[in-house]
C-alpha cells in the first residue's frame, strides 16, 4: 500500500501544506475568529443570566417571591453559529488556495511532466492530490472539533450529550464536503488555466458570488428580512397565513429560491444551522426530524461535492488540457 | 552491452494541435547505445515528438514504440522503461535534493529509496548536496538533480529536452560529460533535443533534423561530416539542411 502512488503523493500533499507558510497563517486566522466567537456567545449568555439572576433578586426584594420569569437556556451547540459562519468564509478560501496551491506548484516548477513521464496514472495523480488534502481538511476540522469540545467543557464546564456530540460530528462532516467543494473547484480551475493566476482570479469571484453575494441578495429579498424581529412574526400571521401572502408572490417567490438554490453556501447553512440546532425551529429536534426536513440540501451539497470531483478528474483526462501543460 | 536492434520506432506519426500539423509521419528509428541529437528550429516538432515517445501526449495518428512497447496501448509500462527532464524544471524548492530524489524513487517504484539516492548522487559526484534545499541551487546544479531523477529508477533511455538551455559553459561542459559517461557506462541509449550545434558535435553519435514537423536527415554524425565535405561546421552543415528543406 505504501507504495501505491495514491498514498505517495498523498502524503507529500500533506506534509508540503503543513509546512506552508500562507496555510498556517489562514488556519491561525480561522483559530482566532473561532475562539473569538465562543468566547462573545460564552460571555453573551453569562451576561443573560447575570441579568436573570439580578432581575429575580430584586423580585425578591420587592416580595413578588411566586413571580415566575423564564430562566435562560443554555444550549451549547447555538454557540457555534459564529464557527459555522467563519467556516464559510474562511474555510472556504482555505479550500481554494489549497486547491490552488496543489497543482500551481507542480505547474509552476514543470514538475506535472515529470510526475506523469513516472508510472503514474492521471487517475492516481489526481486521487492523490484529493486525498492527501482531503486528509488535511479533516484534519484542520477535527482540531476545530476538539478544540470546540475542550473549551466548551473544560473552560465552561458544560458537556455535551452523546446526541449532541454526534450532531458536532455530522456538521463537522458536512463542513468537510463543503470545504472540499471549494478545493475541488479551484483545483479543476488551475488545471483548466494555462495562466494559472487566473484561476485564483475566478475561484475568489466564484467564491465571492457564491458565499457572499447570492445569500445576500436572497436574504435581502425575503419579505420576512425586511424588518427587524420578521415581516410575518409583526403582523401576528400565522404560518398557514404567510403561505398565503407567499402564494400571491409566486414568480418573485420562485426567482428568490433559485437564486438561493444555486449557492453551496446557503445549503450548507441550512443543513448545519438546523443541524445543530441554530435556527430555533430546530433546537433539540431529533436527528430524524432535521433530516425529514433538511434532506435536499444535504443531496445538494453531496451533489456539488461529487460533481466537482468527478469533473476534476475528466478535466485532468482531457488530451487538450494536458496539451496546454506540455 | 549495446545491442543493435532498434529501441525508439516511430512509424508515420503524426499529431495537430487544432489546425497545425506539428508532426507529419515521422518516420524514426533509433538503436540501443546511441545518443541522438534531434534539431530543428523553435516550433519544428521537437518536443511534440519527445512528449509522444514520454507517452505525455497521445499522438493523432500513427504509432511510436520504445523497446517495443506501444506508447499509447502500454505507456505505464514504456515508462519504466525511460527516465526524462524536460526543459526548464525546478524542482520543488522547499524540499531537500535528498527528499526530491526520494519522491521521485518512490513514484519510479524503486526498492531501496534511501540508498539508490545515495547511489546515484554519488554518481553524478553531487553527494555533497544531498541535504540541502533547492531554493538556492544554480541552474547547473538544478539540471544535475534533473539528471538524477532520470536515472534514478535505471531506465534504458533517457530524453533531454533542451538540457543546455541556461546553462553557462561550464555547466554545459559538466553535463556533456554526465551524458556521455550514462551512455558509456551504464549503457543508457540517450534521445537529446537541442539548438547547441557544437554540443552534438561534442556529443552525439547520431543525428536528425526535423523542419516543420518532417523528419529531413538522420544519420550518423561521422557519416554527417563527410556527407558535407565543403561546410567547414556543423552549424553550416545544419544552415544547409534546412535551407533545403524549405525548398
Amino acid at each position: 500500500m505504501n507504495n501505491n502512488p495514491i498514498f505517495i503523493i498523498a502524503k507529500k500533499e500533506y506534509t508540503d501544506a503543513i509546512k506552508n507558510v500562507l496555510f498556517l497563517t489562514l488556519l491561525l486566522f480561522l483559530f482566532i475568529l473561532v475562539s473569538i466567537s465562543l468566547l462573545v456567545t460564552a460571555f453573551n449568555f453569562q451576561s443573560q443570566v447575570a441579568q436573570y439572576n439580578t432581575a429575580i433578586a430584586q423580585l425578591k426584594s420587592m416580595g413578588q417571591i411566586g413571580a415566575i420569569l423564564e430562566k435562560p437556556q443554555y444550549f451549547p451547540l447555538q454557540m457555534l453559529r459564529g464557527t459555522i459562519e467563519y467556516l464559510e468564509i474562511i474555510g472556504a478560501i482555505i479550500g481554494i488556495i489549497l486547491g490552488y496551491i496543489c497543482i500551481a506548484k507542480e505547474k509552476g516548477n514543470n514538475t506535472m511532466l515529470l510526475l506523469l513521464s513516472r508510472p503514474v496514472t492521471k487517475t492516481s495523480f489526481i486521487g492523490g492530490k484529493i486525498l492527501g488534502n482531503s486528509l488535511l481538511i479533516l484534519s484542520l476540522l477535527g482540531l476545530i472539533l476538539i478544540f470546540i469540545i475542550s473549551s466548551i467543557s473544560g473552560i465552561g464546564h458544560v458537556f455535551f450529550s452523546s446526541i449532541e456530540l454526534l450532531k458536532l460530528f455530522l456538521a463537522f462532516l458536512f463542513s468537510y464536503i463543503y470545504l472540499m467543494f471549494f478545493f475541488c473547484l479551484s483545483a479543476l480551475l488551475s488545471i483548466f488555466f494555462k495562466n494559472i493566476p487566473n484561476a485564483l482570479i475566478v475561484s475568489f469571484a466564484i467564491w465571492l458570488l457564491i458565499v457572499l453575494i447570492i445569500p445576500q441578495i436572497g436574504d435581502t429579498m425575503d419579505p420576512d428580512n425586511q424588518i427587524p424581529g420578521g415581516f410575518f412574526n409583526s403582523m401576528h400571521m400565522t404560518k398557514i397565513q404567510q403561505n398565503e401572502v407567499i402564494s400571491k408572490f409566486r414568480t418573485y417567490e420562485t426567482f428568490r429560491n433559485a437564486l438561493e438554490e444555486s449557492s453551496v453556501e446557503k445549503h450548507y447553512e441550512r443543513l448545519v444551522f438546523a443541524t445543530l440546532g441554530i435556527k430555533d425551529i430546530y433546537n433539540g429536534k431529533s436527528l430524524n426530524v432535521i433530516f425529514k426536513d433538511k434532506w435536499g440540501d444535504f443531496i445538494w451539497i453531496s451533489s456539488y461535492y461529487v460533481g466537482s470531483i468527478l469533473l476534476a478528474f475528466a478535466l485532468f483526462k482531457n488530451k487538450r488540457v494536458l496539451e496546454k501543460m506540455s | 552491452m549495446f545491442k543493435d536492434e532498434p529501441i525508439i520506432e516511430t512509424i508515420d506519426l503524426s499529431h495537430r494541435y487544432n489546425t497545425h500539423n506539428a508532426l507529419d509521419n515521422l518516420n524514426l528509428t533509433i538503436y540501443s547505445g546511441e545518443i541522438f541529437g534531434f534539431l530543428g528550429h523553435n516550433g519544428a516538432g521537437k518536443t511534440t515528438t519527445v512528449n509522444i515517445l514520454t507517452t505525455l501526449l497521445k499522438q493523432t495518428s500513427g504509432t511510436a514504440k520504445i523497446a517495443g512497447l506501444d506508447t499509447v496501448k502500454e505507456s505505464i509500462e514504456v515508462r519504466r522503461h525511460i527516465g526524462y527532464l524536460p526543459e526548464n524544471v525546478t524542482f520543488y524548492n522547499n524540499l531537500t535534493a535528498f527528499e526530491n530524489l526520494a519522491y521521485f524513487a518512490k513514484l519510479s517504484g524503486v526498492k531501496n529509496v534511501e540508498a539508490k539516492v545515495i547511489e546515484v548522487l554519488t554518481y553524478l559526484n553531487f553527494s555533497e548536496v544531498k541535504d540541502k534545499k533547492l531554493g538556492g541551487f544554480s541552474k547547473g546544479m538544478r539540471q544535475r538533480i534533473g539528471i538524477a531523477q532520470a536515472i534514478i529508477h535505471e531506465p534504458e533511455i533517457l530524453f533531454l529536452d533542451e538540457p543546455t538551455s541556461g546553462l553557462d559553459p561550464l555547466g554545459i561542459k559538466n553535463l556533456r560529460e554526465i551524458i556521455i559517461r550514462l551512455n558509456h557506462e551504464k549503457q543508457i541509449t540517450i534521445f537529446m533535443n537541442t539548438h547547441l550545434l557544437s554540443e552534438v558535435a561534442k556529443t552525439c553519435t547520431t543525428i536528425g533534423v526535423l523542419n516543420h514537423g518532417r523528419l529531413i536527415y538522420k544519420d550518423s554524425l561521422k557519416n554527417t561530416l563527410k556527407r558535407f565535405p565543403t561546410e567547414v561546421s556543423l552549424e553550416e552543415i545544419y544552415v544547409q539542411m534546412e535551407t533545403n528543406g524549405n525548398n
